[in-house]
């Protein structure tokens, strides 16, 4: 079934009965931890309170203690059934949408993709001293192998007294097998630089800034508004972004309104996409009976299957 | 006193910074030109290759196959590089005659020999293609620079002028965004 056209059916048909069951102890477990959460603080704010003021024991303070205990363990409790919620949604529904959608795949929910494949991917220079992850998905989707899972690349430093934390990359990174034709090294980065200073400002911005290979001026001034190219090789870095490859990544931009890096090095194709929040998660402060969540996953495959079939005409 | 030595600090900076550039933004042509040139040459030695190959089944293609030899000697004498590109394009004009009338001859396109110089051929093609835009870029930024503040206070004192782009082929264009121009 080809579900960009359609999704409705396969929704209806195999996905929306299940995601109602699911939301049901979803949104149970999400209201008991709520409450119990805030009931919580307030205790423990009270106790607090009355601790500082000198210790008596009373029987209201045997009271008051066993309560606390009696809602620690409830939310404990509750935040267990949230967990397995989180599981069901993932072994059920996106188990599902994977089946659909891949061959041969497999889904880890504690792995991810290794340090090494991020470093190969070139896409993020900063330092970090915490690496980690989630959902690993791997397998071949028409015809194209590929690893993805969520990562969470973090620098923490300290400052004085204060911790600073410094996120270099969150989101979802897939890789694939790159081409044995290119030798050379291309990433291709959303440039901030030219869409907030503008494109005067923002090349001369980037001329001065630092980056970690030389800058490959594009023919697109749409294109060079979005994307900041950097090559190893300036005719190859050219060969891989050609005028066709460009209005190609800027369709991808516009149909899937996020925004993606991409790099071809090391002979691994990579492709980065920041998110702010748990991306295979089920959703938290609402219902999970919603299509948003399974269609933006459609399209992160549809963008590598995309830009792999553009690079293999190359 | 004072002031006169900083204004005079300011505008050696300023100097020195706008030379460097130009200097850089004029080595960036250069460079360009040696990979064009590199990628070309690349290819005019493949051509008596894939001449050798062709002339043993194409009987019928001498005059073709001629021209395209004449082409190819001319090119490689030269030592200006746009005339060089000019021949190579026109060499590449008359390769695509040539591949038109290839399929007249079932033989030929089954040789093993020839369908893996067509395909490097083919990868060189992609390559000179992505060289010239790469040689495009560079003079378009060398010839901004030289026209804007404060390039041209130093393009008479450096000798530079201004420099011509290479003629791009049709997959080389950019085709004008629609959304964007109705935006404008």
């Amino acid at each position: 079934m080809d579900l960009k056209k359609n999704f409705s059916t396969f929704f209806l048909q195999k996905v929306r009965n299940k995601l109602v069951l699911l939301d049901q102890d979803g949104q149970k477990a999400l209201r008991l931890f709520w409450i119990f959460e805030f009931i919580l603080i307030l205790l423990l704010y009270k106790g607090i309170n009355s601790f500082s003021k000198g210790i008596r024991i009373s029987p209201l303070d045997l009271i008051h203690v066993s309560l606390t205990i009696f809602i620690i363990l409830t939310t404990i409790n509750a935040k267990l059934s949230f967990l397995r919620y989180k599981k069901k949604y993932k072994d059920n529904i996106l188990e599902i949408l994977f089946k659909e959608l891949l061959e041969d795949y497999a889904f880890f929910h504690r792995l991810y993709l290794s340090e090494d494949e991020y470093k190969k991917s070139l896409l993020f220079q900063g330092e970090y001293n915490q690496f980690s992850g989630e959902d690993l998905v791997e397998g071949k989707i028409q015809g194209v192998s590929f690893r993805m899972s969520e990562l969470s690349v973090i620098y923490n430093s300290r400052n004085r007294s204060k911790r600073n934390k410094t996120v270099i990359f969150k989101g979802i990174m897939i890789v694939s097998p790159g081409s044995q034709k290119f030798k050379n090294e291309t990433v291709v980065e959303p440039d901030i630089l030219e869409k907030n200073f503008g494109g005067f400002m923002g090349r001369f911005l980037r001329k001065v800034e630092f980056s970690k290979l030389p800058v490959v001026y594009v023919e697109s001034p749409e294109f060079e508004r979005e994307f900041k190219v950097m090559g190893s090789d300036q005719v190859e870095a050219r060969r891989v972004i050609t005028p066709r490859m460009q209005e190609h990544l800027m369709e991808l931009v516009h149909k899937s309104k996020m925004r993606f890096g991409m790099s071809l090095a090391n002979n691994q194709i990579s492709i980065a996409l920041p998110t702010k929040k748990n991306f295979f998660d089920p959703p938290y402060f609402s219902s999970c009976v919603e299509t948003k969540t399974l269609k933006e996953i459609i399209i992160i495959f549809d963008l590598l299957v995309s830009i792999h079939d553009e690079l293999e005409k190359l | 006193m004072n002031v006169a030595l900083i204004a005079i600090g300011v505008g050696l900076i300023f100097f020195i910074v706008t030379y460097n550039s130009l200097v850089h933004k004029k080595n960036q042509i250069e460079n360009a030109e040696g990979s064009l040139d590199a990628v070309l040459k690349q290819r005019f030695d493949l051509i008596p290759q894939l001449i050798e190959v062709a002339k043993q089944y194409m009987t019928h293609e001498e005059v073709l196959l001629s021209k395209i030899i004449e082409l190819r000697s001319r090119a490689t004498k030269s030592h200006d590089l746009a005339e060089k590109d000019g021949l190579d394009k026109q060499m590449q004009k008359e390769l695509k005659g040539l591949m038109v009338n290839v399929e007249n001859y079932p033989q030929l396109l089954s040789n093993n020999n020839f369908t893996q110089l067509q395909e490097a051929m083919t990868d060189l093609e992609k390559n000179i293609s992505a060289s010239r835009r790469f040689y495009n870029t560079a003079v378009v930024e060398f010839n901004t620079a030289i026209e804007m503040f404060p390039g041209f206070m130093l393009r008479g004192l450096m000798g530079l002028a201004k420099k011509e782009r290479f003629s791009v082929g049709e997959d080389e264009k950019i085709i004008p965004n629609t959304r964007e121009l109705f935006k404008k």
